[in-house]
Order: structure tokens, then C-alpha cells, then sequence
């Protein structure tokens, strides 16, 4: 019974939210502003839930091909332009992982937001609808729109509540951002007109392009390929175009830094997905070996920066950054086990950056820097905040009986038995594998510095409340998405079945 | 006979214009109080009576018909409708003003309606002596605008706009010496036939690139950039808006005009043309980058989107030609909505620096959001028609052929630059800092206009539909 | 009553979980904060354990060998389907044995021992998880299962070496010890994926079944070697043999253990003396047939045993902290464990494994009880005159040493076991070398034994008698005393795996060297503790480098935090500069242009006049340019 309305209602309902918060007769107290969008976001969260419910129960592949009718019918007609949403199993997930962040983020600010309530959840809600829409968008320009208009909240929201300069590095997010999404702007002109000079029709909609590369003259779908890997690699921070992330992160508040890395790194992991293997699946597969090698350097790279780090929140950053190096060893395996590792990593790893921020959040208002040598917190009266905090720390590691394990541990295998018949992609898995020993020594530095040590605080008192009850949440939940992986993936396995015999791979 | 009756059916606007001009400078002889408290209503009744004046031009048959002077076919009309809209616009912005000068209130507003005379004349001209009358009309009422509050850098904006707009004009005037020396005769149709005929000799270019090059300085583009941020900071705002707008929309359509009869078929003309727009467009960004004063930052920014339309200009083809048509469109509204934010800003704490603006939010937190949504529309960012406008004019370039990728890339990343221009406004205004500047409520018309232009701004990026489709039907039919 | 066994072994499995999650549970809900109940629990759980591996070990052994094998599928992506289960054969019950013998001994000798410990309820918690997590990986079914559980047996060790969180050098031994089981983990995971990978994309002709499981090891080993190239077979044995290595603390990995001590004692007296640091152990014997396919790896465990056994006696001698002493001691017992088995005797290293726990864990009892005693003081020298008050302890500290130096009980058989197939003319070196470390181990014993036993000691001793300790220690001493009797030779028969036999060897010259060497070593021990000779016979520097265990911590602590973390540093600079370098610069520059354009725009009016005509000059020879380059182009 998926009709129309509710697909449309599901991307747009944390529009209208943030329109009743806008408007001047909403209260704009702290409590109500916070409790509003609390209860929002969880009835949106149950909503998506019911989806995932009649997704289970209907055929599997089921693409929910929707006009959006709020907008004249079609966006604009002689450019083919039409604002198509659907939501296949991939999006489904996707959709549910943001919903449940956005919900750990709205608990997350109780404290840490002191002013100017009213636009910040307002600009939270909007952010919400775009990274929805980007997830669901079927056509380019919409995607390309969406892309764009989530730069603008995200601009705000770090340099209003962000930490001293965080002017200039949400200035720097945002211009890096925008130079990335100039690529992918080239290679969406590219596939549109080339497409309409071959097949005569101006559209922009995804599955109506015709992408086949031996239609395309190499140069130009090669052309296309490597613009939609470099905008999508700035977003997903592949490694030489990664520097604004750590910048983004040390000066964020904490809500918005959970959903910095916990979402918008997988709206450019959704786009390799969706853009570089799906509309390019026989690129991919010859360029893919090559790849692996930004998937090693950007797993040893990053995490070995991550352990000389002194500001928390920029080694977490560093680590997110790792460990999109493990997602994209599965994606760049181009195999049944590592594509299902890959998404599986998504998932896992914004569950555990949500959990890693939340932490690196509470150290911050009980010290209120993020110096790690400073906070050297003797937690001799907080016994539950690290007992708390051991298993989202285990997690990050990659310890078994945690959804980090299962992640590595496909992509891993993935990327081995990737065969494209020369060795390379194994020896840069093999070489990455050995990321297991570096995480383990930035998160254990990170750990140990925070709880452990010799400076005796008398006044540290334990952690309660909705932190607690938000650190309790992600450890169930990563410990049992790493127990009973079955129940996260078959919830996006259609997307990879149909990929997978796309690819025509093993 | 036949000649005046051809102009009444045809261009009814001009004629409503120029009554209003001659009854304008008869009433300002009296010179009595009572009688300019109505200057800006009967500047109000002769611009929409204007605009009516279209509605009686019946489209179907009057299309295509031109005699020696003038032409008027659809794409003039719709440009015309367009200039006499941001007139409309202008006079309600310069509300103020006219009442603030009640002695010369006429005077202004006559000024207007000659300024806007000479666009529409200079729109439907078909040959370049109409042509360079009506740019003369147009440039010296501009003079008599900008130095109209006299006071000290008012008078010095003005003297610098006659003697740059006189250059210019001479540039002009001797590029169409030259051709009426070759081809014998300065009416476009006769100069077009004689163009097809001559093989594109080195010489013969040279001349035209001459007559393109005076009318750059109408548009503000790389010859004649750099009087632009001295006048807008030296006129006052309405004045500012006016020429930001009218000049320009006047000019590329005379561009238009000009490049699809003089030069169809001269690939120099195209090259001449991207290599101005892409150098303008750095002139502008790397000038705003640094601004403190707001109306010189409108002025680069002026510069930086007449790049951008002169880019696409160059190409000619129908397709580009419509992106150039939505652009202006949508340009009018992001412009002047940004105008009037800084007029009002200006009318209340008197200041036009851009750091002035810290902390606006909490005094006037739906005026400073509006005022973002101008600016993220200048800058090109989504959910507003500038974006929109943007990706269909780079759409343009890309699909005059995939060879001009080169041209989009180093266009999109000076549009990088330019969003980093504009942010530095909208940067402090969002900022919750205690040095506040008194802003007492004086609301005026440019208040509601920049409501009114933001509301725009967002309708046309949601239904761009309708206006999208006249674009392209209008620029089939240039000439 | 076996086919009751097999159908809950689950049960069994997850009784420590449960008592986890009970006391996980109590802790929060305060439900009742007597520790009598944790402590019930746990011992419940331990003793049900041991009861159920007795009847394993019976059930497998006798009266034929046969395995109880049961696996459920837990996930499958593709060709991988991993499973879950339990796959108990001989090695896994005997193993299982001991786990369960020396963790009941602990269980209720650590009740008196953290009894006024405010962490009382989490000490039990984490002790609970270790017994999971090392029992199933006794038993685990696949070569993947065994993974997870070895990193889990490594977090396990991490937690409880970290349970004094409040000590800085606490921490930092903890965070040491489990960065270097994370290097032993990674080349555990390197080799099992490249296992998985040759087992998914080749051996199609298996049945979608377990991945490299462990009931038909030897077919896999067979069809492996037929795909892999010798060497990359030999370098995955290398891997899991190095994994092994790191595990039980061989050679140069022995630091770990050393640093282990900072345990609570209990934990050391089970984790780092009986269980975890056989799990190396156990890996090699659980994958044995393929370690028998390749010469080469069997003669590097053969000489890393050997090596480690000598070296880590020589440590163990200067050492003045007892704990310390018997970690060196570990790791050197173990030496000789990987040599046997490097020898190709399996039956007699499973034999001197259960000898070792038993000895092993009684002196880590007994060291803790006298530290208890003396206000956690384990500095021999300091100590002194325990057996004037407490006669027990010393007798306990004597069988067990007397048992692990080779002189009489279960030790003197295990060695013998050992010794056996090398006391024939061909091999007199190694088995003089043997013979040496059996001496060594009576030195460093016996020695300890008088420095704390015999003498008086100025430190008064706080008179406390606790009945859990002691019975504590008395069950495993009884085990190690009349081990013998329960490990007899009709058990070592049934242990042996299928293609070896075991002759239990008894041979009267044998024994004899072995008691001599022990004399000699108690003689020697006497002299240098009682009659402090003036200039001391080894020269001071040579004592130093023993001390300092070969200064192989110094140079773990070099790599780990000097060479790393400049390296690191490089890293670091390289970002900052090259590649946020770049963005910097960009934006430098275009503010250095807008200056530049600013200065265009100075104001007097010639000067735009002048730039208009440059400008307009420019432009049109930029134009004929390009279109006579196009042109010619064209």
C-alpha cells in the first residue's frame, strides 16, 4: 500500500517540521522547541520503520516510481527535468540509518545547543530533508539540487553554533564541498546531453539515461567516470581530498558533528554506489583494481594520522576517514561478499561515529576542551560513563561480537577474493588489513588518555540522563547488529542481488 | 503619416513614454509643493500604463514587420516588457527619494522615464543611427541620475560616467563609420546582406569587434569595467539599482541583435566574446572578494553575472538565447532584492560598510532571511531561481558542444570565488555578537520589495515551468 | 548420558554469559549488593563446567576417540557461509579440562583476595567473560569461530590487566599488552582470509558447508596444498605460527607477559600461567595436520621453543620480583611445550601443558596469598621467614617447585615424556640443552623458594588466615601432586592424535640425569642465596642484559612510540602542509589578486581610460590569435 503520498511525505515531513518551527507563533523555549522535534524525529523513525515492514512483506526489488506531484508535474518540461523520487532497498536503509541519527542528534543537544533554538532545529529539520531527498532522488538535477542545498544548513548550523574559528573552516567545508560538486555537475552535463544526442530524448531521469559505454565514446564516459569519483571523493573523503574534514569536525557542536560523520560521508559513499557502479557498471569493473589503491592508502593514511592527533574530535575525524577506506576496499571489490561488506560498513560506522562523537561530546562539556593531553580525565567517580563507553570503543576497534568486525571482516574477505585476475587489489588488502593494528592504537590512545591517568578530579560526576541513555542505545545496537548481522543486511541484500548480476561478477 | 502610424501600432510603449516625459517637464515647471507630492504617483501611472501598452501589440500578425527605423518582433517585446517591469520596480524602490527631493521630483522622475525610453528605443532600433541616439538617451539621463543627490562623490560618479560613456561612444561610433564605409549603408538588413557576401577577411572582423567593444561598456564588461564600482558607490541606491538594470538588459539585447545580424556567421566574434566574459568575470570576483563597502560589492557582482550572460550570449544558439532570457529575468529580482536590502539597511543606521551588518538576525530575523535568500541566489546555491538560472545557462554552454568544457570548468570554479564573495556578507549577519547598531523600524518601500523579490526568488526556482517555455519560444524569433 | 552432553553443550557453553549478564544486571538494578551471590554464581557456573568437561573428556576419549561436532549457520554472503558451533575432539576436552580445573581453583581463591576491593562485582564480571570466550575457542568448529574468540580471549586479558585503572603504569601495561596481541590477531586475520579466499573461489567442489572446518581438516589440508603455491602455503603457516608465537609469549614477544603481571595475581594465575597463553598452543595442535605438511615451519617451531625455553630461564634468574620470575618462567615452559611439539611428540607437550598449569597456577596462588600477606609486597629480597608463620604456603611452593623442576609427581613424568625421544645417541646436544633448562628452572625455583620461605625479612607480616585461599591453592597443589594418577598413560594413549603413538617411556638413566640436574640446581640455588659470595662470578653487565630481558622491551617500546609515531608525524606534516597546503595557498593567492585588482581602481580617471584601451588592445590580439590557431586547426 506504499501509494504516493507517503513516499513523498516521508522526504518532505522534516520540511514541514522545520517550516511549523520557523513560523512566529511556535513557543521558542529550549524544552519545547527540543521535545517537538524529539518526538518528531522519533514518530519519523517509526514511519520509515513501517516502510521497511511492507518492503519485507511485498516482492523484494519493489521500485516505487513516483512523480512528485507537489511540484508542477514535472520540473521543467523541455529539459526533461521531472522531480522523481523512488526507494529501492539500498535508499530503504540509507533512509533508516539518517532517521535514527538525526534522532540521536536532536537527544545530543540538549546541552550543547545554548542559543537561537528556533533556527537551529529548523536548519537540523532541513538538513534532514535534503540528505532524505539525495537517498531517494531518481533524476540528476534533483540530485544535483539536493546535493547542493544541504551545504547551505550545514554551513550554518557549524559556523552559528560551531566553536571559536569556526567561521573560517565551515567556510572552507563549504567551498571544498561546492568544488567537488563542480565535478559531479560536469559529469551529470556529460551523460545528459551525450544520452539525448544518442537516443534524441532530453531527460535527466536515472533510469531513463542511457549509459552503456560502448554506445559513449571512451574518452567521454572515462571523462564522466572520474568526475563523479572526484565530487563523490571530496564528499566521501578519499584521501588527498580529505583535509576540510578534520576542520569541519573540530569545530562543529557535537550534534552536528554526529551527523557530519555519521550521514553526509554516506551521501558521497551513496553516490559511488549509485552513480560510479550503477550507471557505469563495466567502468567500474576495469578501473576498479586501480582504485583499491586509494582504498589502502586511505585506511593506513588516515588512521596513522589519527594517532598523532590532539584534538579528540580531529582524531575521530581521522578515523571516520579509515574507516570509509575499509567501505571503499568492499566497494572496490566489485563481488557479492565485499559489496554487501561495503554497505554493511556504512551502517555499522555511523552507528559507531555517532557513538564516538557522543562520547567525544560529553568529555567536551565536562572539560570543555578537546585537548586529549589536557583531559587526562581520572574518572575515579564516572565508573559508568567508561563502562558505557568500552563497548562503542571495542566496537571502533573492530573487536568480534561488534558490527565493526563484520564490516571489516567482509570487506575484507571482498576485497581477497576480488578476482580480477592480476594480484595488486590483494596485497593492498593485505596491506590494509593491517589498519586493525593502527585502529587499535589511536582508539586506545584516545580511551586511555580519557579514562585512565594520573590528574585526580574530584567534582567529575557520573554521566545520566538522555547521554546515558544514548550511549546505552548504540552499544545494544552495535552489539547486536555484530551478533545477528543477518537482521541489518538482508534489509539492503535486494539492492546487492541486482547489482551483483548487473556486474555479471561471481 | 503612414511612418507615425507604423510606431503607434507597433511600439505603443514609446509613444506613452515620451507623453509622460513631455507632461513630466510641464508639470515640473510649476514648481509647487502641492502638485510634486504626486511625482511618484504619476510616475507610478505612466510606467504601468506603459506596461499595459504592450497588451494592445496583437503578437500574431505585427511580428516581423520593420521599417527603416525600427523592427519589432517578439524577442523586443519581451526585453521591452522586461526593462519597463525593473522600471516599475525601480520608481516604487525610489519612493523615498522622491519625496525627500519634493522640489525635483519631476525632474527625477522624468529622468527615469527618458533613461527608460532610450532602453526600449535602443532595443527596436534597426539601424544604428536610431541605435546610437537611443544608447546617448540612455547614457545621459544615467549621467543626470547619478549625480541628481549632488552631493560630493554624486558629482564626481557622474562627470566619470560622461567622459567613460563618451570613449565608449566614440569606439562605437567609429566601428560603424567603418562598416557604413564598406557596406554602404548602416541599416542592419542592408549591412547583414552585405556581410553574408563578404568572405571573413582579417579586416572586416576588426571593425565589428570595435562596435561589440562600445557596447561593452553599457553591459560593464573587461574594457570598461572599471568605472562600474566608482558610480554604484557614488549614485544613490534607487539610482544604483536603475543602472545595474536597465542599461544591461538593454544593452545584451541590443547585443543580441547586433551579433545575429552583423556577425552570424564570425567564429571571432564568439571567441572575442568568451575571452571578455571569462576575464570580466575574474575582474569581478577577485574584486569582491576584498570589498568593504557594499555598494561597490554590488557593483563587482553586477560585472561578475553580466560575465556569466555574456558567456552564454556569445554562443547564439536558441538554446543559450533562452538560458540569457530566464537569466536576466531571474537577475532582475536577485539584484534588486539585494538593493533594497541594503537600501533599507542604509535608510536605517546610515552605514554601508558590509561588517556593519554583525548581528542583524536578532534585530530583524525575517529581513536578514530574506536577505540570505537574495544573496544564496546571486551566489548560484539551490532552492533559489539563481541556481536554477545558473545550471541552465552552463547546460547552454556545454550543449553548444562538449569541447567547451574547459570554458564551464573555469566558469564554475570563479563561481566559487563569487560564493565566497557573497558569504563574507551573509557571514556576519548570522552572528550573535553585542555590537548591534541601532536599528530603529523605519519601514519603507524597499522593505516590502525585498520580501516581495526573495518570494520570487523562490517561487520561480519551485515553477520555473511556464517561464522556461516563453524563453525558448521568444528567442526563435530575434530579427 | 552422552547424548544428554550433546544436546545442551550450548547450554554449558553459555552458562558464564548468563552469570554475566546476571551480575551486569544486579550492578545496575542494586538488587541485592551482597558479593556472596556473585561469588555463588560464578562458582556454580565453574563447577558445573568442570563436571560437564570431566564427563567430555570421558564421553571423547573412552571408549573410542570420537567427536561431537554441531554447528548452526550464523551468517552467509555469497559463497562465504560462516558457521557457529562445537567441535569437541580429543585436544579441545583435554584442554577444556584444565581451563575448568584451574579457573574453579582461581574462582574461590580470588573471593578472600578482592574481598574489600570496591570493583568486587566487574572483577567477576570480566572473569566470567574470559571462561566464554577461552572456552569457545576450545571448542570452536571452524578456523573463523577460533578467530573471533582469539581476539575476544585478547580483549578479555585487556580488560582484566587493565582492572586497576586507576594506576597510571596499570594503563599503560594494559594498552601495551593489547597492541601487541592486535599484531598477533593481524597475522591470525591475514592468513585465515587468504585461507577463506582460496577455500571460497576455488574449492567449489565443497559443499556449501563450513569454510574451513575443522571435521575434515585433513581433505582441506590436502586440496589447499594442491591449489596454493609451496610458498604461499608456507607463509600462511608462518603467519598462524607467528600468531601462536605472539600468543603464548615466545620469544620475542615475551615482553607482553612480563607486563601482564600488573594483573591482579588471580588473573595471573589463571590467565597468564594455565589458559590463555596455551591458546597459541592449541591452535598449532588443533591445525597439527597442516602444520605436519611443511618441514621447514615444524623446524622453526622446533627452534623457537628451544631458543625461548633457554633464554627466558636465563631472564628469570636475576629477576628480584616474583611475579616477573614466574612470567619468565611461563614463557620458558612454553618453550619447551612448542619444542616438543615441534618435535613431533604432540601427546608429550598436551602432557607438560597439564603439568605446567597445575605447578604453575599454584605458585601464582601462593604468590598472591604471601603478597597479600606483606601488604602487596612481591620483592624477594625483602621478603623472607614466611614459613615460620605460615608453614603451608611453603609446602605448597615447594611440591609445586619440585613437581616443575622434573624431581618427582607429575612433572618428572611430563619431562620425561619430553626428554624421552631425544635420549638416544644421535641427539645428545639437544638433550644436554633440555637437561640445561630443567636446571635452570630448579635455580630460579629454588632459589626463590629459599629467598621467601627461609630466612627472616624486617617486614612485618599483617596475620591473616582466609580458608577460600587456601583451599584455593590445595586444589590445584592435590592436581599437580597426584596428577600423575588421573593423566596416566591409558589417558595420554587415548589423547594421542590418530597418526602418532605414544610409548610412555621409562627409562632409568633418564630419570636419573633428571633428578641429578634438579640436586645440582637446589645446591647451586642454596649457595648463591645463603653464602653471598663476594665477587660475584657473573660479571655485572651480563646479570643487567638478563635483567632486562635482552632489553627486547626497550626495543618494543622504541618501535611502538619512537619510530612510530615519527613516522606518524611525517604523515602528519605532510598533510598540514602539502595537502591543506594547497587549499591555503589558493586561498592566499586569490586574496593577494583581489588586493592587486583593488589597486586598479585607484580612482583618477586617466588611468581607466588608459586600461580600457590596453585592455580592449589585448583582447582583440588574444582573439586573432586563438581563431588563427583554430583556423590553421581546422
Amino acid at each position: 500500500m506504499l501509494s504516493f503520498q507517503s513516499l513523498i511525505f516521508l522526504i518532505f515531513a522534516p520540511l514541514i517540521a522545520s517550516l511549523i518551527i520557523l513560523c512566529p507563533l511556535f513557543p521558542s523555549t529550549d524544552t519545547a522547541v527540543r521535545r517537538f522535534s524529539k518526538w518528531f524525529s522519533v514518530c519519523h523513525f517509526l514511519y520509515a520503520i513501517t516502510f521497511l515492514l511492507l518492503f519485507q512483506s511485498q516482492n523484494p526489488v519493489l521500485v516505487l516510481e513516483d512523480e512528485l506531484k507537489l511540484f508542477s508535474l514535472h520540473w521543467i518540461d523541455t529539459l526533461g527535468i521531472s522531480a522523481t523520487f523512488s526507494m529501492d532497498s539500498l535508499s530503504l536503509a540509507l533512509v533508516l540509518l539518517t532517521t535514527f541519527i538525526f534522532f540521536i542528534a536532536f537527544v545530543m543537544s540538549k546541552r550543547t545547543i545554548k542559543k537561537d533554538f528556533k533556527i537551529y532545529y529548523s536548519l537540523m529539520f532541513l538538513l534532514e530533508m535534503c540528505i532524505l531527498g539525495i537517498f531517494c532522488a531518481k533524476d540528476l538535477f534533483i540530485f544535483f539540487l539536493l546535493w547542493e542545498l544541504e551545504l547551505v544548513p550545514m554551513y550554518f548550523l557549524i559556523s552559528k553554533w560551531g566553536s571559536v574559528n569556526a567561521k573560517a573552516s565551515a567556510m572552507k567545508f563549504l567551498l571544498y564541498t561546492f568544488f567537488g560538486s563542480i565535478f559531479i555537475l560536469l559529469g551529470i552535463f556529460t551523460i545528459y546531453f551525450y544520452s539525448y544526442s544518442i537516443s534524441g530524448v532530453l531527460t535527466s531521469n536515472m533510469d531513463m539515461l542511457i549509459t552503456d559505454s560502448n554506445l559513449y565514446p571512451p574518452q567521454i564516459i572515462y571523462f564522466a567516470f572520474i568526475c563523479f569519483l572526484i565530487g563523490f571523493g571530496v564528499k566521501l573523503p578519499i584521501v588527498p581530498l580529505h583535509t576540510w574534514l578534520a576542520d569541519a569536525h573540530s569545530d562543529a557542536p557535537t550534534p552536528v558533528s554526529i551527523v557530519l560523520a555519521a550521514i553526509l560521508l554516506k551521501t558521497g559513499a551513496y553516490g559511488l554506489l549509485r552513480f560510479n557502479l550503477s550507471l557505469f557498471p563495466d567502468i567500474f569493473l576495469t578501473l576498479a583494481p586501480a582504485l583499491m589503491f586509494f582504498a589502502a592508502v586511505n585506511c593506513i593514511y588516515a588512521s596513522s594520522l589519527a594517532v598523532v592527533q590532539k584534538d579528540i574530535k580531529r582524531l575521530i575525524a581521522f578515523s571516520s576517514i579509515s574507516q570509509m577506506g575499509i567501505f571503499l576496499i568492499g566497494l572496490f571489490s566489485v563481488n557479492y561478499i565485499g559489496l554487501s561488506g561495503a554497505v554493511f560498513q556504512l551502517i555499522s560506522h555511523a552507528i559507531i561515529a555517532a557513538g564516538l562523537f557522543t562520547v567525544a561530546g560529553i568529555l567536551y562539556s565536562i572539560y570543555s576542551t578537546r585537548d586529549i593531553d589536557y583531559i587526562h580525565n581520572h574518572l575515579k567517580n564516572s565508573p559508568l560513563f567508561m563502562f558505557v563507553s568500552i563497548p562503542i570503543i571495542l566496537a571502533a576497534v573492530g573487536v568480534p561480537l561488534f558490527s565493526g568486525f563484520i564490516a571489516e571482516f567482509l570487506s575484507f574477505v571482498g576485497g581477497m577474493t576480488s578476482d580480477f585476475g592480476i594480484t595488486l587489489p590483494k596485497i593492498l588488502t593485505s596491506i590494509s588489513i593491517f589498519t586493525i593494528v593502527l585502529s587499535s592504537a589511536y582508539i586506545l590512545k584516545l580511551f586511555h588518555s580519557c579514562f585512565f591517568g594520573v590528574r585526580d578530579l574530584n567534582f567529575t560526576r557520573d554521566i545520566s540522563g538522555h547521554r546515558l541513555n544514548v550511549l546505552i542505545i548504540i552499544s545494544v545496537i552495535v552489539l547486536f547488529f555484530g551478533i545477528f548481522p543477518n537482521f541489518l543486511s538482508d534489509i539492503y541484500m535486494p539492492f546487492i542481488d541486482t547489482t551483483v548480476d548487473m556486474l555479471g561478477v561471481q | 503619416m503612414n511612418f507615425f502610424y507604423d510606431i503607434l501600432i507597433y511600439n505603443p510603449q514609446e509613444l506613452v513614454l515620451s507623453f509622460f516625459i513631455i507632461t513630466g517637464l510641464l508639470l515640473s515647471l510649476f514648481n509647487n509643493e502641492r502638485l510634486n507630492k504626486f511625482a511618484y504617483l504619476f510616475a507610478l501611472f505612466g510606467i504601468i500604463t506603459a506596461i499595459l501598452s504592450t497588451l494592445s501589440i496583437n503578437i500574431t500578425t505585427g511580428m516581423g514587420h520593420g521599417n527603416s527605423f525600427t523592427s519589432s518582433n517578439l524577442f523586443s517585446v519581451v526585453s521591452k516588457t522586461l526593462i519597463l517591469f525593473s522600471a516599475l520596480l525601480i520608481i516604487i524602490l525610489s519612493r523615498k527619494i522622491i519625496s525627500e527631493y519634493s522640489k525635483k521630483a519631476f525632474e527625477f522622475v522624468t529622468l527615469i522615464f527618458s533613461g527608460v525610453l532610450g532602453a526600449c528605443c535602443l532595443v527596436i532600433s534597426n539601424d544604428f543611427l536610431t541605435a546610437f541616439v537611443s544608447l546617448e538617451m540612455l547614457s545621459v539621463s544615467g549621467y543626470l541620475l547619478v549625480g541628481f543627490t549632488k552631493t560630493q562623490r554624486a558629482k564626481e560618479a557622474s562627470i566619470k560616467y560622461l567622459i567613460q560613456s563618451c570613449f565608449a561612444s566614440a569606439l562605437l561610433l567609429f566601428g560603424v563609420s567603418y562598416i557604413y564605409g564598406l557596406s554602404g549603408s548602416i541599416d542592419f538588413y542592408s549591412v547583414s546582406d552585405f556581410c553574408f557576401s563578404l568572405s571573413p577577411t582579417f579586416f572586416y572582423p576588426a571593425l565589428g569587434l570595435l562596435t561589440i567593444m562600445g557596447i561593452m561598456f553599457k553591459l560593464g564588461c573587461v574594457p570598461f569595467t572599471n568605472w562600474i564600482p566608482d558610480i554604484y558607490e557614488g549614485a544613490s541606491y534607487p539610482v544604483g539599482a536603475f543602472i545595474s538594470l536597465v542599461p544591461k538588459i538593454a544593452g545584451f539585447a541590443f547585443l543580441v541583435r547586433i551579433l545575429a545580424f552583423i556577425f552570424p556567421h564570425m567564429p571571432i566574434a564568439t571567441l572575442a566574446l568568451q575571452i571578455i566574459a571569462v576575464i570580466s568575470v575574474i575582474y569581478g570576483v577577485f574584486g569582491a572578494i576584498s570589498q568593504t563597502n557594499i555598494k561597490r560589492l554590488w557593483g563587482y557582482s553586477s560585472i561578475i553575472q553580466s560575465g556569466f550572460i555574456l558567456c552564454a550570449v556569445s554562443f547564439m544558439t536558441v538554446y543559450s538565447l533562452s538560458s540569457v532570457l530566464f537569466y536576466l529575468g531571474v537577475y532582475i529580482f536577485m539584484n534588486l532584492g539585494v538593493w533594497c536590502a541594503s537600501y533599507q539597511f542604509n535608510i536605517n543606521t546610515g552605514s554601508d560598510l558590509i561588517a556593519d551588518n554583525e548581528g542583524l538576525y536578532k534585530k530583524r530575523p525575517y529581513f536578514s532571511i530574506a536577505y540570505t535568500i537574495c544573496l544564496i541566489s546571486l551566489a548560484g546555491l539551490p532552492l533559489t531561481a539563481g541556481f536554477l538560472a545558473k545550471i541552465y545557462l552552463f547546460s547552454s554552454i556545454i550543449k553548444s558542444g562538449l569541447e567547451y568544457f574547459s570554458l564551464l570548468f573555469i566558469l564554475l570554479l570563479l563561481s566559487l570565488g563569487a560564493i565566497f564573495a557573497y558569504f563574507n556578507v551573509i557571514k556576519n549577519i548570522f552572528v550573535s555578537s553585542s555590537k548591534l547598531l541601532s536599528f530603529p523600524f523605519k519601514y519603507t518601500t524597499a522593505d516590502m520589495l525585498l520580501y516581495f523579490c526573495a518570494f520570487l526568488t523562490i517561487v520561480l526556482c519551485l515553477i520555473p515551468n511556464s517561464f522556461i517555455k516563453i524563453s525558448q519560444i521568444v528567442s526563435f524569433y530575434i530579427n | 548420558m552422552t547424548e544428554l552432553i550433546e544436546h545442551n553443550i550450548f547450554l554449558v557453553l553459555f552458562l558464564p554469559v548468563w552469570v554475566c549478564l546476571f551480575i551486569l544486571v544486579n550492578h545496575f538494578v542494586k538488587f541485592t549488593d551482597t558479593k556472596k551471590l556473585t561469588y555463588f554464581f560464578t562458582l556454580f557456573s565453574t563447577t558445573v563446567g568442570l563436571i560437564f568437561s570431566s564427563f567430555l573428556l570421558y564421553s571423547t576419549l573412552f571408549p573410542v576417540q570420537r567427536t561431537i561436532e554441531n554447528s548452526l549457520l550464523w551468517f552467509q554472503y555469497g559463497n562465504l557461509s560462516v558457521y557457529f558451533g562445537v567441535f569437541i575432539d580429543n585436544i579441545s576436552a583435554i584442554f577444556l579440562f584444565i581451563l575448568m580445573c584451574v579457573s574453579l581453583a582461581v574462582h574461590i581463591f580470588s573471593y578472600d583476595y578482592m574481598k574489600d576491593d570496591e570493583d568486587f562485582h566487574k572483577y567477576f564480571f570480566y572473569l566470567n567473560f574470559f571462561n566464554f570466550s577461552m572456552s569457545a575457542l576450545l571448542v570452536s568448529s571452524n578456523l573463523i569461530q577460533t578467530y573471533i574468540f582469539w581476539e575476544l580471549v585478547g580483549v578479555a586479558s585487556y580488560l582484566l590487566i587493565g582492572f586497576w585503572y586507576k594506576r597510571a603504569d596499570v594503563s599503560l601495561a594494559a594498552k601495551k599488552v593489547f597492541w601487541i596481541n592486535r599484531i598477533g590477531d593481524f597475522t591470525f586475520l591475514l592468513a585465515l582470509i587468504t585461507l577463506i579466499y582460496y577455500s571460497v573461489s576455488y574449492l567449489q567442489s565443497f559443499p556449501q558447508g563450513e569454510i574451513l572446518a575443522f571435521t575434515n581438516l585433513d581433505a582441506i589440508t590436502f586440496n589447499l596444498q594442491a591449489l596454493m603455491s609451496e610458498t604461499t602455503f608456507v607463509s600462511i603457516l608462518l603467519l598462524l605460527a607467528l600468531s601462536a608465537f605472539v600468543k603464548s609469549a615466545q620469544f620475542p614477544f615475551q615482553t607482553w607477559l612480563v607486563d601482564a603481571m600488573k594483573a591482579p595475581t588471580p588473573v595471573s594465575a589463571l590467565i597468564h600461567s594455565a589458559t590463555m597463553v596455551c591458546a597459541g598452543l592449541f591452535l598449532i595442535l588443533r591445525l597439527y595436520p597442516m602444520f605436519m605438511a611443511s618441514e621447514f615451519i615444524l623446524h622453526l617451531i622446533f627452534i623457537v621453543g628451544l631458543f625461548t625455553a633457554i633464554f627466558c630461564a636465563l631472564f628469570a634468574l636475576p629477576q628480584r620480583n616474583i611475579k616477573k620470575m614466574l612470567a619468565y618462567s611461563t614463557s620458558s615452559q612454553l618453550g619447551l611445550m612448542f619444542f616438543a611439539l615441534g618435535a613431533l611428540s604432540p601427546t608429550a607437550a598436551i602432557f607438560y601443558m597439564c603439568a605446567h598449569a597445575f605447578a604453575k597456577s599454584s605458585l601464582f596462588l601462593t604468590t598472591g596469598y604471601v603478597s597479600k600477606l606483606y601488604g602487596d609486597e612481591l620483592n624477594m629480597n625483602k621478603l623472607g621467614g614466611v614459613r615460620y608463620n605460615k608453614f603451608l604456603l611453603a609446602l605448597y611452593w615447594f611440591i609445586a617447585s619440585v613437581s616443575l623442576s622434573g624431581m618427582a609427581f607429575i612433572g618428572r613424568n611430563a619431562k620425561e615424556a619430553i626428554y624421552g625421544s631425544f635420549f638416544n645417541p644421535s641427539s645428545y646436544l639437544t638433550l644436554s640443552l633440555l637437561v640445561l633448562v630443567s636446571f635452570l628452572t630448579t635455580v630460579y625455583l629454588f632459589r626463590s623458594y629459599l629467598k621467601i620461605f627461609e630466612f627472616e625479612s624486617n617486614l612485618s607480616m599483617k596475620y591473616m588466615s582466609s580458608y577460600s585461599m587456601t583451599f584455593g591453592i590445595l586444589g590445584v597443589v592435590l592436581l599437580s601432586l597426584c596428577g600423575g594418577a588421573i593423566i596416566n598413560n591409558e589417558l595420554l594413549k587415548a589423547i594421542t592424535p590418530q597418526n602418532f603413538f605414544f610409548t610412555e617411556y621409562h627409562d632409568l638413566g633418564l630419570a636419573l640425569i633428571l633428578i641429578a640436574a634438579a640436586l645440582i640446581g637446589i645446591s647451586v640455588a642454596f649457595i648463591t642465596v645463603k653464602i653471598k659470595p663476594k665477587r660475584n662470578i657473573i660479571p655485572r653487565f651480563i646479570v643487567k642484559f638478563f635483567y632486562r630481558g635482552a632489553y627486547i622491551d626497550s626495543i618494543f617500546k622504541f618501535i611502538g612510540s619512537i619510530l612510530f609515531i615519527s613516522v606518524c608525524k611525517v604523515l602528519k606534516f605532510i598533510d598540514e602542509y602539502i595537502f591543506d597546503g594547497c587549499v591555503k595557498l589558493i586561498s592566499f593567492i586569490s586574496v593577494k589578486l583581489s588586493h592587486l585588482v583593488k589597486k586598479l581602481q585607484n580612482g583618477n580617471f586617466q588611468t581607466y581610460i588608459a586600461y580600457a584601451v590596453f585592455s580592449a588592445g589585448l583582447i582583440l590580439y588574444l582573439a586573432f590569435q586563438i581563431y588563427s590557431y583554430i583556423a590553421k586547426e581546422l
